[in-house]
């Protein structure tokens, strides 16, 4: 494959191109009710070409191998078709050859579809038997990606991220009332990750029934406590996002808002976003720019030491590439993204974070969050009230918001139980979704956020 | 395609094939500046197979690829047992834009730096933006007959953003729209312009307490909060799973007697359907009339476990994916006044316009709570600020009951691709709870 690849990219004398080869085998198995909904397997595979002119790309797809010359003659013109105003010369970078074999105990292409179909029932089994459940859905799903990758500088990379998970989901009702609880698991650690979850699906229907007897959230700026899961879809939205370089590199203000150095937060708080954590959701061994990933600080002690590149944001600016370049698959242009982006550990404990809070929340798991880089809304699974220092009774739809500076400098204290959350799901931006990623922190608490509700 | 169409004959499977192709051409502007021009082709098959009662289903985009019959049939062995069939497709075949019209580049580019300039100049801001051609073709069969429905689409679409730092904190704006055939220079313009009209003292904060306000949703408020409310609770697939509320509701008032909700697959846009992704004719039915429930948006399967006939609503959402019930055009009758003249009558109110954090609430029971990405203080009918820092929130179901208006003015938006456009007016509601610093 590599050798056609090459091939493809032969009769280009000058400036920067590459190509991306992928073919990804998906398969989803879905029951829902006692019904298989889904049990499919899917098989997609394709290229798409990038070539660099000048500050711009030309980008190009194919799904048959013998129209990659094509694509690149027209990725080719489409580069040179138009001329940027800024010329961006991209720093050249010393060619890689690798080939990255999945670290995985058990394959999950070692599993026959039948032994994934059963998984399913059993879980599925495991969170029926109530009578206020009236939906239960556990889905099964698996990417099993080999991605192939050659540019003009002489890189050649191919690396398989077999990607495998399970999720569950409950609606329970009461009267008029319904109410959704669920979990999904997912990473590249390989089948072990779906095995063995029966505690954790046991939690789905604790939550649901939590979530039928909590009382609405009242509106109002409380001190919250995240959990872990929450605290890193938290700095996922509120700061990650922006910290991606190709919000920040031509504009002066925004640049003068990021810049290095700048006072973040607290002392104690230090963020980084990781590629290299082999097994998580969000582990790449090469971004789509083929940049080997790395550990990247991006809050050291409360000031601002990093942000995320791209090979053009990089050059643009004058840094170094951290290996953030990626797309959610060969039809998109990589674009700026995370990996796997946490809190580091603090020192406080679980009692210490809760002394002291008259009125607040507890809150857990996350159902989602988006942001507009300023500010930014996240909402949790489940929660509860704090009430004089002490946990007390479940509230729900408490959807977080903030304005992410003001916010960052009021997280006062963090705690030592650092976790990652990756899922089936993943992160979106503009019309990339899901990308996987993976997110977590440590609890932590802030003061003043603003909590919608009536 | 015919080769796998040939190949499920000669092995007498009861199959549908769905075939789409989608070219795009696009243009697209990051932080002012040219970033890329791409040209893309996806194509693929979905195949359906009911197999010894049980359905099967796969994909590929690999259009010649026999393998997808196997795992379709590998998926019947555990797939759920169908109480429907494939229908007779009538020969038909439909189109939509100008397949012959295409995006001149070359012309477009120096009225795109113009407009990137103004826009920066005016506004101290960068500019994302992208201009697309769509050409889609989409092509469906099944067992019951040799006939095939066939729709060509091609539309045109122009999107833009500003981003700036202002003295009122981060500002993000957008705009966006569409035509049946290639963009010219007074178009762009014309998107530019509806994009400053949500510019208006801007640069200004209303300082507001927490407490019971009129909002005026806007078309995209509105689509955070009543479209995606109503279009999951009479989603077929939602009902036949006992996830709606809506569940036997029909013929009952859910919301204020003002509002009016139709699906419209007759409405001149890109979801423009004679038929849906599973060969049943599309009509315009009446979703919510005079705040009552009157119907249901089902496919061929949720309609089978619900005992109610499908409403021609299936759809897919890529070759890849099942057909799932959708509306083709969601729109919300509109009021007689436009916005501005219901503006000027207001003593105070908040103009919703940009929501941050859609669809993180149980917005199934109609619950939502977004924050306020670009909003207005309305007072003695002047804008008079932004409102920052502030949550909305509240319940569709019970706060859509206390409607005040419905502007004359709507917007056409597009969701989930371009596979359901959303119409929708401003909706003026009382009494909605905002929590603010």
């Amino acid at each position: 494959m590599i050798e056609e690849l090459k091939r493809g990219l032969g009769h280009i004398s000058e400036g920067y191109a590459d190509i991306r080869y992928e073919v990804w085998r998906t398969t989803s198995i879905n029951m829902i009710n006692g019904k298989i909904e889904v049990a499919s397997t899917h098989v997609i595979s394709g290229g798409s070409v990038r070539y660099y002119h000048r500050g711009a790309y030309g980008f190009s797809t194919f799904t048959r191998l013998e129209d990659i010359e094509g694509a690149v003659r027209s990725a080719e013109n489409l580069a040179k078709l138009l001329k940027p105003k800024q010329e961006v010369v991209l720093k050249p970078q010393s060619p890689v050859k690798d080939i990255v074999e999945p670290k995985v105990s058990i394959n999950p292409n070692k599993i026959t579809f039948d032994e994934k179909v059963e998984l399913v029932k059993k879980y599925h089994d495991l969170l029926t038997g109530n009578d206020k459940f009236v939906a239960v859905s556990v889905t099964y799903g698996e990417s099993l990606l080999t991605r192939y990758f050659v540019n003009t500088e002489g890189t050649e990379i191919i690396e398989e991220r077999p990607y495998c998970g399970i999720s569950g989901s409950i609606t329970g009702r009461d009267g008029n009332l319904l109410q959704r609880a669920f979990r999904s698991f997912g990473d590249l650690r390989g089948y072990e990750t779906v095995l063995r979850r029966e505690a954790d699906f046991e939690e789905i229907k604790k939550d649901v029934l939590d979530l039928l007897r909590a009382d609405k959230v009242e509106g109002g700026v409380y001190t919250v406590i995240l959990d872990p899961q929450i605290a890193g879809v938290f700095i996922h939205e509120a700061f990650g996002h922006l910290s991606e370089s190709d919000l920040i590199f031509r504009n002066e203000k925004l640049k003068e808002i990021m810049t290095l150095g700048k006072d973040m937060g607290t002392d104690l708080l230090s963020v980084v976003d990781d590629g290299s954590l082999e097994g998580e959701r969000g582990f790449i061994a090469y971004d789509d720019d083929g940049i080997k990933s790395r550990k990247n600080y991006l809050i050291k002690n409360g000031k601002l030491v990093g942000r995320l590149h791209s090979r053009y944001t990089s050059s643009l600016m004058g840094e170094e590439p951290t290996g953030n370049s990626r797309a959610v698959n060969f039809n998109y242009m990589p674009i700026v993204r995370m990996t796997n982006t946490y809190i580091e550990n603090g020192t406080e404990t679980f009692e210490g974070l809760l002394e002291g809070i008259q009125r607040g929340l507890y809150v857990l798991g996350a159902l989602g969050g988006q942001t507009e880089l300023e500010m930014f809304t996240f909402s949790s699974a489940k929660a509860y009230k704090i009430e004089n220092g002490k946990i007390g009774s479940p509230v729900r739809d408490v959807v977080l918001s903030g304005n992410v500076f003001e916010t960052l400098k009021n997280i006062d204290a963090i705690g030592s139980d650092l976790q990652m959350y990756g899922g089936l799901g993943g992160c979106g931006k503009g019309a990339q979704v899901p990308l996987p990623v993976s997110d977590g922190a440590p609890h932590i608490r802030i003061k003043n956020v603003i909590i919608g509700g009536r | 395609m015919e080769r796998i169409v040939s190949e499920a004959k000669k092995k007498e499977l009861n199959y549908e094939v769905f075939f789409t192709k989608e070219e795009t051409k696009s243009l697209n502007f990051e932080q002012s500046e040219l970033k890329d021009i791409s040209h893309k082709i996806i194509e693929g098959i979905g195949v359906r197979l009911i197999h010894n009662g049980r359905m099967g289903a796969s994909s590929s985009n690999n259009v010649s690829n026999l393998e997808v019959l196997d795992f379709a049939l590998n998926s019947a062995r555990f797939g759920k047992e169908v109480q429907f069939t494939f229908p007779e497709l009538p020969h038909h075949s439909e189109s939509f834009g100008d397949a012959k019209s295409e995006l001149e580049f070359e012309k477009l580019y120096p009225v795109i730096n113009e407009i990137v300039r103004y826009l920066e100049n005016k506004y101290q801001g960068k500019v994302d933006l992208s201009l697309t051609q769509m050409k889609l073709y989409q092509k469906l069969t099944n067992y019951r007959c040799e006939n095939y429905i066939e729709r060509n689409t091609t539309f045109f679409d122009f999107g833009l953003s500003l981003f700036s730092v202002t003295s009122s904190g981060f500002l993000i704006t957008y705009s966006w729209s569409w035509k049946k055939s290639g963009l010219t220079s007074d178009d762009l313009w014309n998107i530019t312009r509806k994009m400053e009209q949500t510019l208006v003292n801007y640069d200004k904060i209303a300082k507001i307490t927490s407490g019971r306000y009129k909002v005026i949703f806007s078309p995209y408020a509105l689509l955070s909060t009543l479209g995606i409310t109503i279009s999951s609770g009479v989603n077929g697939f939602n009902l036949a799973r006992r996830m709606s509320p809506l569940l036997s509701k029909l013929n009952e008032k859910i919301l204020n007697e003002k509002i009016n909700i139709t699906d419209d697959p007759n409405l001149d846009t890109p979801s423009k359907r004679g038929f849906d992704d599973e060969g049943l004719r599309t009509a315009k039915r009446s979703i919510i009339e005079n705040g009552t429930l009157k119907d249901y948006i089902l496919n061929l399967d949720s309609a089978a476990e619900l005992k109610m006939n499908p409403t021609g609503n299936g759809i897919r959402y890529s070759f890849s994916s099942l057909p799932l019930p959708g509306f083709h055009n969601f729109a919300v009758q509109e009021g007689e006044r436009s916005l501005k003249d219901i503006i000027r009558g207001m003593d105070n109110a908040i103009l919703f316009l940009i929501p941050i954090g859609e669809g993180q609430s149980n917005i199934i029971m109609g619950d939502y709570s977004l924050n306020v990405g670009l909003g207005y203080y309305v007072e003695n009918g002047e804008i008079v600020g932004r409102v920052k820092d502030t949550m909305i929130s509240g319940n569709v179901y019970t706060d859509f009951q206390e409607v005040l208006e419905i502007s004359k003015d709507t917007e056409l938006l597009m969701s989930r691709g371009y596979n359901t456009f959303f119409n929708l007016p401003f909706i003026i509601v009382d009494n909605v709870s905002v929590t603010t610093k």
